[in-house]
């Protein structure tokens, strides 16, 4: 994997030890992890956008914005996973992870699934 | 509201909305652009780049030739990025269920009035408004 921004929706305070947002767009923060060569690098965190009725798009073009490339998830609408889709942002699924820690290990492991519709709030059916 | 200059109306009884059409093009100072057919809605996405998408999900013989969720889920596949509010006779509990993830914008009445209007305007520009 070349160099890219892995980022997880997360509790305060957010790091690898944060556990993960249950929803992304209404999470307190995001853990932004850079990975080059398969190597966990600089670990930072970005605070959340604004979520309204209506507004699941501001979290998505906050993501794309800050040059996230990879977003592991563990809930969401469809909606605001064909957006990322849209700006280039690869989405995993990662409910299943305890903290950030796991699911970034998990995806470098390439143990994680992508996230489909099936995957989201409301099933995309 | 700088960024969003159209607007489409997605309906096959577009006389029957006139006054609530034009009320939402003052309000928003947006370009309406009027489409009847669903088949169409994706084309005019595509060419238009709305910032929105009223989808009129009146039944009876009266409706457009798809279900409104699904007028919905083609305007996301041409651009995810356009927001949708759906005319719906479902109550709120209703409505949530069936467009859940969707994000659609605002549900409203079957008959929108003037101040369905500026309440659907309000809530796109604070959507559009700088942030704090």
């Amino acid at each position: 994997m070349d160099k890219t921004l892995i980022a997880v929706p997360s509790n305060t305070p957010g790091g690898m030890d944060a556990g993960i947002g249950a929803h992304f767009g209404h999470c307190d923060l995001y853990t932004l992890v850079e990975v080059a060569d398969g190597q966990v690098g600089e670990v930072t965190t970005l605070p959340n956008v604004p979520h309204q009725q209506g507004g699941c798009m501001a979290p998505v073009q906050h993501l794309a914005n800050n040059g996230v490339g990879v977003l592991i998830a563990g809930g969401m609408g469809m909606r605001p996973l064909m957006g990322f889709n849209q700006v280039g942002i690869d989405v995993y699924f990662g409910a299943d992870a305890p903290d950030v820690r796991t699911a970034v290990e998990a995806l470098l492991a390439g143990r994680l699934q992508r996230f489909t519709p099936e995957f989201t709030c409301g099933g995309g059916h | 509201m700088t960024e969003a200059k159209r607007i489409v109306i997605a309906s096959a009884r577009q006389a029957a909305l006139e006054d609530f059409t034009r009320t939402l093009a003052t309000e928003t100072g947006a370009a309406v652009h009027r489409v009847d057919a669903a088949a169409r809605v994706p084309d005019l996405v595509r060419e238009a780049s709305p910032a929105l998408v009223v989808v009129d999900g009146v039944e009876n013989g009266r409706g457009l030739d798809k279900t409104p969720r699904e007028v919905v889920m083609d305007v996301l596949a041409v651009d995810a990025m356009v927001h949708t509010a759906v005319l719906s006779p479902l109550p709120g509990d209703e409505f949530h269920e069936t467009y859940e993830g969707l994000g659609v914008l605002m549900g409203l009445p079957l008959e929108p009035t003037r101040e369905d209007a500026r309440k659907l305007a309000r809530a796109l520009a604070d959507i559009f408004a700088p942030p704090a």
